[in-house]
C-alpha cells in the first residue's frame, strides 16, 4: 500500500469508529503495520501520526490506565474547518485574493494561497473570474535583473519560516565586491519592485538590509533541519515598517538639510512627507522640507529629480555639490555632438 | 517499487503530505458540490484529467480492506462529471496551516486600501480565515505576520474620491501634475480602473482633455471634484492590458533616446535598466537606448547623474537638458529681485 493511501485510510479509520483505536487494532487492520517486529510497526505508525499532526490533524492519545494501553482518535473539531458562513461579497473578496496571488508570480506564497482558498471555499463553486471586470487589483512587478531572484526568494522565505541561517554570496554595488555573508533572516520587505531581506549579519554583527537581487548565491543551512538556528528578536515587527529613504542608508553623522519646493509640487511633498522630515508651508503656496541626511549625495539625487521645482537652501556644501553636478551636465551637453 | 519510493525519505514524506491534504480537501468538495464537471475539478486542484481519474479511483477504492462496507465512499465519474453520493466521514477540509492562513493575510494586506469598495468584505472574510486556522499553529502565524511588509503609498482622500467615482461611474474633474512634474493641468476624467503596482496607486481613465484613455498616478492628483455627471465605460477599453506588462506602454509620440553613462555608473544603471537595449563600450561606458513618454521625463531621469550621463541623441533632448540645467542654476543664482523662491544667491557667494 502506498503511503498516501495508508495515511488517508488511517484518517478514515480513526474518524469512522465510535471509540479510540488501539495500536493492536490498527495492526490487525492495516497490513502495513503487520511487520514481525512490533517495534518497527510502532515506529512506522509514530511517523504516520507525526505526518498527520504536521498537517494539522489532531491525533489524540487516550491512555487506559486499567489495561495500561494507549488508544488513538482524531479530534474532529480541532482538526477540521469550523463551519464558515461567508456572505457573497466576502466570497468575491476572497476570489479577488486568489487573482492577486496568481498575478504575482514571484510571490513566495502563491501555492499556499491556492491551498488555503481551496479549503475555505470547499463547499461552493467559485468562478475566479467572476467580478473581475473593473475590480481593484495589485501588481508587484519584479524589477530584479537577476534571473535567479525567484529561487533566492523561495530559499530566504524558507529560512525565515524555519529560522535557519542563510549562507550567501552578496554583491555590494558600491564597492563592486562579492563577499560571503551569513545572515539570520528575520523578514522580507517588498518596495517599488524590489525585495529586501532584513536580518542579522554575522559579518557586521548588526541588523542589516540586503537587496534580494544582489545575491549571487543563497543556501539554507542544511544542518539540524528541524532545529531553528536563531530566535526572532522579541521586538522585531515589520508590520507598518517603512524602508528609510536612501539618504539615511549609510554614510557618516546625520546633518540637517533644508529644501524648498515651488507651489507646483509642494502640495505633493506635504501629502507624502511622512517619515521623511518636517514640512512647513511657505507664503505663496510653496513649501519647505527639513530632513536629516547621513548620505547627503543621495538627497541631491532626489532633489535633482524635481528639476527646477526644488532647491536646496542649506547647507552650502550640498548646494555646491548640486550645482556642480548641474554645471557638469550643462558642459557635457553644450555642443550639438556628443563626445 | 514505485518511482517515489526511490526518492529520499524526506521528499517522499513531503509529497505524500501534500497528496493527502489534497484528497482531504477534494472529498468534502465533491460531496458538497454534487456533480462537478471534470474540468472544474482539474482546474481547482491543478491536476491533469488523467490525474483526476486516478484520484477518483483512489477515493472510490479507499478503505476496501480496512473499513466496514457502510463507511466506504461512493465516488464515480459519469458523462464527464464527478460525483459522490454517500456522506463521507471527513465532511470538511483540514483547518488552515499557519502558512496557508498567512498567505491569505498577506494577500489581503496587498489589497488593503481603506476606501476600496471591497475592503469591508475583505476584512470580514479575513477574520473568518483566522478562525479557521489550527489552534496549534496560531503562534507560528503571529510570528510570520511580524516578518513581512509590503510598502506602499498611503491612502488619501483623493484615492477615496476616485474609487467612489469609479464604483458609481461618476465623472470627476482633477488637477493633475503632468509633463514630468512641470505643470498642473485641470481635466475631466471617467475613472475606469484603479490598481496598485509595486506600492503605487494608478487609475486608468478616459481623459476628456486628451480624448483618449490615459493612466494617472493617484499621488500626482492634487484635487478631485465630483461633477454629478455619469459615464459609461468605452467599449474599446481593454482592462486586461493593465494586468500585465509595464505601467509604461509605448505610444505614438514617444521618444527614443540614446544615453551614455560613465564607467563608474555603468553597473548601477545596468541593474536598473534590464528592459532597455544596453551596449558596453570598450572603455567601460554603458550606452542605453530606450523609449520614454517625453523629453521632459528623460531630463528628469538623467539630471541626478550630472556629468555621468550624456544624451547622445536626439539633439532636441540635448537641448532640453541644457534648458533645464540653466533653469536649475538660475534658481540658485538670481539677483536680489528674485521673488519667493530665489533667495538662495547668497549661499553661493
Amino acid at each position: 500500500m502506498n503511503r498516501t493511501q495508508r495515511l488517508l485510510e488511517l484518517v478514515y479509520f480513526l474518524m469512522a469508529g465510535a471509540r479510540p483505536v488501539t495500536l493492536g487494532e490498527l495492526r490487525e487492520t492495516f497490513p502495513d503495520y503487520q511487520a514481525e517486529n512490533e517495534e518497527s510497526s510502532r515506529r512506522k505508525f509514530e511517523r504516520d501520526k507525526d505526518t498527520l499532526r504536521q498537517l494539522g490533524i489532531a491525533v489524540e492519545v487516550v491512555r487506559d490506565e486499567e489495561t495500561e494501553s494507549s488508544a488513538y482518535r482524531i479530534d474532529a473539531e480541532e482538526s477540521f474547518l469550523p463551519p464558515i458562513d461567508l456572505e457573497e461579497d466576502e466570497v468575491l473578496a476572497l476570489a479577488l485574493l486568489s487573482r492577486v496571488a496568481r498575478q504575482i508570480d514571484h510571490f513566495p506564497l502563491a501555492r499556499q494561497t491556492d491551498e488555503a482558498l481551496r479549503k475555505i471555499l470547499y463547499d461552493r463553486q467559485v468562478d475566479p473570474e467572476e467580478g473581475a471586470a473593473g475590480a481593484p487589483f495589485v501588481r508587484m512587478p519584479d524589477e530584479a535583473s537577476n534571473p535567479e531572484q525567484r529561487e533566492w526568494l523561495a530559499r530566504i522565505y524558507d529560512g525565515i519560516e524555519r529560522r535557519k541561517t542563510l549562507r550567501c554570496r552578496y554583491h555590494t554595488l558600491h564597492s563592486d565586491r562579492v563577499a560571503d555573508r551569513a545572515i539570520n533572516p528575520y523578514g522580507l520587505v517588498y518596495r517599488s519592485g524590489h525585495w529586501s531581506v532584513i536580518g542579522w549579519c554575522h559579518l557586521r554583527k548588526a541588523e542589516r538590509t540586503f537587496l534580494v537581487e544582489r545575491f549571487r548565491d543563497v543556501q539554507v543551512n542544511p544542518r539540524n533541519a528541524s532545529r531553528p538556528d536563531f530566535e526572532l528578536p522579541q521586538d522585531f515587527d515589520l508590520r507598518g515598517h517603512r524602508v528609510p529613504p536612501p539618504w539615511l542608508w549609510d554614510g557618516g553623522a546625520a546633518r540637517a538639510v533644508q529644501i524648498d519646493f515651488t507651489p507646483t509640487v509642494a502640495w505633493q511633498i506635504e501629502k507624502s512627507h511622512e517619515g521623511l522630515g518636517k514640512f512647513e508651508s511657505l507664503p505663496g503656496g510653496g513649501g519647505r522640507l527639513t530632513v536629516s541626511a547621513s548620505n547627503p549625495e543621495a538627497l541631491v539625487d532626489w532633489v535633482l529629480a524635481f528639476g527646477p521645482e526644488a532647491v536646496i537652501v542649506k547647507p552650502a556644501s550640498l548646494v555646491r555639490s548640486l550645482t556642480g553636478r548641474v554645471r557638469g551636465a550643462l558642459a557635457l551637453h553644450a555642443g550639438e555632438d556628443a563626445r | 517499487m514505485s518511482a517515489s519510493a526511490r526518492k529520499p525519505p524526506s521528499r517522499e514524506r513531503a509529497g505524500s503530505q501534500e497528496d493527502l491534504e489534497r484528497f482531504l480537501t477534494m472529498i468534502p468538495y465533491l460531496y458538497e458540490n454534487g456533480r462537478v464537471p471534470m474540468e472544474e475539478v482539474a482546474a481547482r486542484f491543478h491536476l491533469a484529467p488523467e490525474e483526476v481519474v486516478a484520484a477518483i479511483d483512489r477515493i472510490a477504492t479507499l478503505g476496501d480492506d480496512v473499513l466496514e462496507p457502510h463507511q466506504l465512499i461512493d465516488a464515480y465519474i459519469e458523462d464527464g462529471y464527478v460525483g459522490m453520493d454517500i456522506e463521507p466521514a471527513v465532511k470538511r477540509p483540514i483547518r488552515l496551516s499557519a502558512r496557508q492562513a498567512f498567505a491569505l493575510l498577506v494577500g489581503a494586506d496587498l489589497l488593503r486600501a481603506e476606501g476600496y469598495t471591497v475592503s469591508p468584505a475583505l476584512a470580514k472574510a479575513i477574520d473568518k480565515v483566522r478562525e479557521a486556522t489550527s489552534a496549534g499553529q496560531r503562534g507560528q502565524l503571529a510570528d510570520l505576520e511580524r516578518a513581512f511588509a509590503f510598502q506602499r503609498e498611503g491612502i488619501s482622500e483623493i484615492f477615496r474620491t476616485v474609487e467612489r467615482a469609479r464604483a458609481e461611474r461618476e465623472r470627476i474633474e482633477i488637477d493633475y501634475l503632468a509633463d514630468a512634474g512641470e505643470m498642473i493641468t485641470t481635466r475631466r476624467i471617467d475613472p475606469y480602473l484603479l490598481w496598485n503596482v509595486g506600492g503605487a496607486w494608478y487609475c486608468a481613465a478616459w481623459c476628456h482633455l486628451r480624448g483618449d484613455t490615459r493612466t494617472f498616478r493617484i499621488s500626482r492628483v492634487r484635487e478631485a471634484r465630483p461633477t454629478g455627471e455619469r459615464f459609461e465605460i468605452s467599449e474599446r477599453f481593454d482592462a486586461s492590458r493593465y494586468r500585465e506588462g509595464p505601467v509604461y506602454v509605448p505610444a505614438p509620440g514617444d521618444v527614443t533616446v540614446r544615453v551614455r553613462f560613465s564607467p563608474e555608473m555603468a553597473r548601477f544603471v545596468e541593474a536598473r535598466c534590464a528592459d532597455a537595449e544596453l551596449e558596453r563600450e570598450p572603455g567601460g561606458a554603458l550606452v542605453v537606448t530606450r523609449r520614454a513618454r517625453s523629453e521632459a521625463w528623460v531630463v528628469r531621469w538623467l539630471l541626478p547623474y550630472g556629468p555621468a550621463a550624456e544624451i547622445i541623441e536626439p539633439l532636441s533632448a540635448r537641448e532640453a537638458m541644457r534648458r533645464v540645467c540653466q533653469r536649475v542654476l538660475a534658481r540658485y543664482e538670481k539677483g536680489p529681485d528674485r521673488g519667493a523662491y530665489g533667495r538662495h544667491a547668497n549661499i553661493l557667494s
